[in-house]
């Protein structure tokens, strides 16, 4: 009774701060929306312009063979300086530059050449840039003169135009899952300890432990609403995105996650005084399991320390599974490995967080 | 107003975070971590991708492409053959493979007898930029060993393609990157510790302190803007000098130039944190949304990800409205481009008009007395 008391307090109190709340609501809407449609990681509408100096048929065939879905073909530019300025402005992501007798060359058998120049200062596109037209070029050249022996036909599985849309959606969602969850137990905990409330409840009868497993219970439990509200409000409703395993599996994956990151949270109030501590070290956790989850770097891609560290971070089994229920259409029952895994990380850390914590009061 | 009033503040805030050590460590901690992790962590370059194979035409062709895949071992990794279908779908959920090679029955009779011998490779689409880039290195692999049998044929191709990469000779992502998270760092830290510097003080209820003395409003928030400016100027120093000495860019423009535009795009940071920071009565929802605020905007719609030539009208608006794409955009210049001066001081003068549309915002909000 004494603790269903205690979680009212927390619910009633996180709905009152009509600040937190509205930023919690964004955070589970437009925010997700917003990465969802504003960027793609991938090549699309790519920018390019063309210095012709043929001008003849196969030069103008070659600038046609540039699918306009991933490339956009603004014009022709006609001296170097122009080059440089475009780049300069950022206006392409690179030019294609044809040069004189290109056909001519090409039909007598003499050696010729397909100048591409990449925008190198541009992070994702400079480099799927340069091998799209490459791979475009050889394919024209190749195709035009002798028919090519062998084709891999590519297929992409799960995602099959490869949009970004769902991958960001998604993984924005599980970074703002992770945030609140490391901050709401925290935040509240240490107000209490700013306002000098600590105090009263160790000289009450109330034990301490279950104080604080009220907060971290209790914010785990609003994250885990408002999940379910961007899950079916803003991805399905609004960004019309399937979950294509089911909303009750990614909730219960969900609902274990709270417990290992409430855990974290806790470790962050028992050694923070007040909120600017608070504030650097939510961050100071979140950037590090945020980068061993591997959502921005393949883990085969990092080094091997940070491999082998990988396996601790519970983001990752989260991630690993919430991504495979989400798009892979894989159910919560075929994940046994990441629940045990996640369950056994959870205890541990919210035992361990709240232990803690308590000691430290 | 009294220069005396606006130091006092200053003093007092600097005081305050340097008798907090934890404080003081972490709000410096946070931003050098920023820039290890993504610096060297953000690696959009997709290596060793691990693949699988299920061969049904067991020919010496489909052997030789698979070997030409395996050897290239920078980018792939071959962990085995499979014998059915079924197991496709297994090693791409459980995300033991990347990719599956799939060679059809009479693969070789097919190339031998002159028609185009078609194989399939299935891809992992969950990571969708993964995916493309995986896509690109199959055509490049499958391109070689084309262009060679028809060499082997007599068959030469009589033109190159002479890729160059401008700005950025080597296509050095690491150093593109360096920069970019510089820009970011350099929001996040100073906006999250200015976002604390007024409703700290609601909280605590100090602030009837400020409401009863005599200090105009604008003094304080000049004090405050001041030691928010000061204390992120620092964080300048250390996260350029790693820049500099740990990633080893080596800025093409001036270093005068450089801070000048940096300070004041930290004056926009903490000019944004601070008005978040009247806004609110709470410290939690100050500090949440400032996270929120610049975290997402920033790292998506300023260029540092994804070409701003690229957005639709949408995006294309919203870079424009954050100040992050116009110091990008700065940074780039002098770390990479060598940009005309006058070029650089557009983007200058942009950031000096946001912070100061965003200080005027807080000079009217902030009400030096309880709202009611």
């Amino acid at each position: 009774m004494k603790f269903l008391i205690l979680l009212y307090k927390e619910i009633v109190q996180f709905f009152r701060n009509k600040g937190l709340l509205l930023f919690a609501l964004y955070a589970f809407s437009l925010d997700i929306y917003l990465a969802a449609t504003g960027i793609d990681l991938t090549l699309k509408n790519a920018s390019f312009f063309v210095q012709d100096r043929d001008f003849s048929y196969l030069s103008k065939e070659l600038v046609s063979r540039f699918p306009p879905n991933y490339f956009n073909f603004k014009g022709y530019v006609l001296n170097d300086s122009d080059i440089e300025k475009l780049l300069l402005e950022d206006k392409a992501v690179g030019i294609i530059r044809i040069p004189k007798d290109f056909e001519k060359k090409l039909k007598r058998g003499d050696k010729t050449f397909v100048g591409v120049i990449v925008n190198g200062a541009e992070l994702s596109s400079s480099f799927l840039f340069s091998a799209y037209a490459s791979s475009i070029i050889y394919r024209f050249l190749t195709g035009g003169f002798f028919s090519p022996p062998l084709e891999a036909e590519e297929r992409i599985f799960f995602n099959q135009d490869a949009s970004s849309k769902e991958f960001m959606a998604f993984s924005e969602l599980l970074t703002v899952i992770t945030l609140f969850l490391l901050l709401l137990p925290a935040a509240a905990v240490v107000m209490e300890k700013e306002r000098g409330n600590i105090e009263m409840v160790v000289v009450s009868p109330l034990k301490v432990r279950l104080f604080m497993m009220a907060k971290a219970l209790s914010m785990g439990g609003l994250v885990v609403l408002f999940t379910t509200l961007a899950l079916v409000g803003t991805i399905e409703w609004v960004l019309e995105i399937p979950v294509k395993g089911g909303v009750i599996d990614f909730l219960i994956l969900t609902l274990i996650y709270a417990f290992a990151a409430t855990g974290l949270s806790m470790f962050i109030a028992a050694v923070s005084e007040n909120m600017l501590q608070v504030s650097q070290l939510t961050i100071l956790v979140l950037i590090p399991i945020l980068y061993l989850s591997g959502s921005w770097t393949p883990i085969e891609t990092m080094p091997k320390v940070l491999q082998w560290l990988s396996h601790f971070s519970p983001l990752k089994y989260y991630i690993d599974g919430a991504l495979a229920i989400a798009i892979k259409e894989v159910s919560i029952g075929k994940l046994t490995n990441h629940m045990i895994i996640l369950t056994f990380q959870g205890l541990l850390l919210f035992a361990a967080g709240n232990y803690f914590l308590t000691k430290r009061i | 107003m009294k220069v005396r009033k606006i130091k006092a503040i200053i003093v007092k805030e600097l005081k305050e975070l340097f008798r907090d050590r934890v404080a003081l460590v972490t709000v410096f901690l946070v931003p050098i971590l920023i820039m290890i992790v993504f610096g060297y962590g953000l690696k959009l370059d997709v290596k060793h991708v691990p693949f699988a194979v299920l061969d049904y035409d067991h020919s010496n062709l489909s052997r030789k492409i698979v070997s030409e895949f395996a050897e290239n071992r920078e980018y792939f990794k071959l962990t085995g053959y499979l014998n059915s279908e079924v197991e496709i779908d297994r090693v791409l959920t459980d995300g033991e493979v990347r990719f599956v090679l799939i060679f059809p029955f009479s693969f070789e009779k097919r190339f031998k007898e002159g028609k185009i011998a078609k194989f399939q490779a299935l891809i992992d689409g969950t990571f969708p930029y993964r995916a493309e880039v995986i896509k690109s290195y199959i055509r490049a692999t499958v391109q070689n060993e084309t262009l060679k049998r028809l060499k082997e044929k007599g068959n030469n191709l009589l033109c190159d393609i002479r890729t160059r990469y401008w700005f950025n000779e080597s296509l050095n992502q690491d150093k593109i990157v360096a920069v970019g998270t510089l820009a970011i760092a350099l929001l996040i830290s100073p906006a999250v510790f200015s976002a604390l510097l007024i409703v700290k003080e609601k909280e605590s209820g100090s602030i009837y302190n400020i409401y009863s003395s005599s200090i105009t409003k604008l003094e304080f928030l000049l004090g405050k803007m001041v030691s928010g400016i000061f204390v992120s100027f620092l964080i300048f120093l250390v996260t350029l000098s790693m820049v500099l000495f740990l990633f080893g860019v080596r800025p093409k423009g001036d270093i005068l130039t450089l801070s000048i535009g940096t300070v004041a795009y930290l004056s926009v940071a903490v000019a944004f944190g601070i008005l978040i920071s009247s806004f609110f009565s709470s410290q939690a929802a100050a500090f949440i949304g400032t996270a929120i605020l610049t975290i997402v905007p920033s790292m998506l719609y300023s260029g540092y990800l994804t070409p701003v030539s690229s957005m639709d009208r949408g995006a294309l608006f919203m870079a424009h409205s954050i100040p992050t794409f116009y110091y990008l955009r700065f940074l780039k210049g002098i770390f990479f481009k060598n940009s005309p001066i006058d070029y650089l001081l557009r983007d200058v003068g942009i950031l000096i008009f946001f912070f100061f549309a965003l200080f005027s915002l807080t000079l009217f909000f902030f009400k030096k007395r309880e709202l009611s």
